[in-house]
């Protein structure tokens, strides 16, 4: 096991503060329809420090990812010239570090499956912009940097089991999925697209383990009063039996495959109570992203039937 | 028909982006209705099928349950090439639209915010 210290200049991932990412981040929206265009171009210019760059489809959008430089990609799902699914295998062709947002409405359930089995990094409802498109930009974007400064000599790894305590500080959660996603890419089990996809799910656990298990505060109640909801989470922190609960995680990287194991000392849920995996119609709904997302993006997912305890598997990717 | 309070939700309370994205309805609506007859008229099942799918995307901000079935009935209509019932699906969408655009020209006219 090696002996690992967290990144201390880790930001919060729950809603990291536009300011701190390095420089302007552009946001390329992708949608046919002028509406959506600026009601999703509203929302990314009020944030600070971001700015915006428009294409009506995916023929658009692949000249304006060269002209542009966006940091992350938005995009409709039914278009013409170029649907939002090719876009999303095109984009990881040929940019596989640029991560990739649907907008989901009723309709699209089918190609925003395809689209996210391919390469999407997450998924907004097109009826939940105002509240939801800004945190999952946000969110996205973090995941989405990753450090690549130990690659020369991680690429000597061939096998790393780590094992990680974290108290209830959010603060560190984006550290260790930094240092979870280097490893992925320095043993060469997935693209960059891959990478980022593994951090949306590693992120979401952990965030699950410290919201739902640990401090049992509801994401449902940050939707609907996020003061609220961040006042519970700072009450908690520092309350019993809350304080004394840690988050257990544990890596196994190989060559073959990466397992991660995140346990909570909370009181569990039924996990056979979370929403059907297949069913499509949850795209379009905001609740159960997070545990969609990871279904999607590992290989094997199972919970322990306390529920306190996710299992994921991520597999070498054949290409 | 024009319900003003839930329309203003889904923007995040911004009367402002209302007031824009009601005058980009109001002069994008009629001209997609004119496509859609022409369209229509001309048995073109791939330009209803676009513009109906268009019109559904703008009125999912605006408009209410109703009206945005009767759009995807028309998007649907032209997927499946089938235009046996487009006349009639089409001006059941047209009255639907025509009572949206006089609350929206009226919006526009009167701005509830400064």
């Amino acid at each position: 096991m090696s002996a690992l210290s967290i990144d201390s200049r880790s930001t919060s991932t729950l809603e990291p503060p536009a300011e701190r990412l390095p420089g302007e981040t552009t946001v390329l929206i992708v949608d046919d329809n002028l509406i959506d265009r600026r009601v999703a171009g509203r929302i990314v210019e009020r944030q600070n420090g971001w700015k915006v760059a428009f294409a009506r489809n995916g023929a658009e959008a692949l000249l304006a990812l060269e002209r542009d430089a966006p940091r992350i990609v938005l995009t409709d799902l039914q278009m013409p010239e170029m649907d939002g699914l090719a876009l999303v295998k095109e984009i990881r062709a040929k940019h596989s570090q640029i991560p990739v947002v649907l907008m989901t409405a009723n309709g699209s359930e089918k190609i925003a499956t395809e689209a996210l089995q391919s390469g999407a990094a997450s998924y907004v409802p097109k009826r939940d912009l105002a509240e939801e498109l800004a945190s999952t930009l946000k969110q996205v974007v973090a995941a989405a940097r990753i450090d690549g400064q130990h690659q020369g000599l991680l690429a000597c790894l061939t096998q790393r089991e780590s094992r990680f305590w974290l108290g209830n500080d959010p603060a560190l959660i984006a550290g260790l999925v930094a240092l979870l996603q280097e490893d992925l890419l320095a043993m060469q089990l997935c693209d960059a697209t891959g990478a980022i996809r593994v951090g949306m799910a590693l992120e979401q656990a952990l965030l699950n383990a410290l919201y739902h298990g640990t401090l049992e505060v509801g994401m449902a109640l940050r939707r609907n009063d996020e003061d609220y909801f961040r006042q519970m989470v700072e009450q908690r922190r520092v309350q019993a039996p809350y304080r004394n609960r840690r988050i257990r995680v544990l890596a196994t990287i190989t060559r073959d495959e990466a397992t991660y194991v995140v346990l909570d000392q909370g009181p569990g849920f039924d996990p056979s109570k979370l929403p059907n995996p297949t069913d499509q119609e949850n795209l379009n709904r905001s609740s159960g992203r997070g545990v969609l997302l990871i279904r999607t993006f590992m290989d094997r997912v199972t919970f322990s039937p306390t529920g306190n305890q996710i299992t994921m598997v991520k597999r070498r990717e054949g290409r | 028909m024009f319900d003003r309070q839930a329309v203003l939700d889904r923007l995040g309370g911004d009367e402002q982006l209302l007031g824009e994205i009601a005058g980009l309805f109001l002069e994008d609506c009629p001209r997609l209705v004119q496509s859609m007859r022409e369209a229509v008229a001309a048995a073109d099942a791939p330009n209803l099928q676009l513009a109906a799918h268009t019109l559904k995307g703008s009125l999912s901000y605006l408009g209410g349950c109703r009206i945005c079935e009767a759009a995807r009935r028309l998007e649907s209509i032209g997927a499946d090439a089938d235009l046996t019932g487009a006349p009639e699906a089409l001006q059941a969408l047209a009255d639907q639209t025509d009572g949206l655009l006089s609350a929206l020209t009226e919006l526009v006219a009167q701005p509830a915010y400064p």
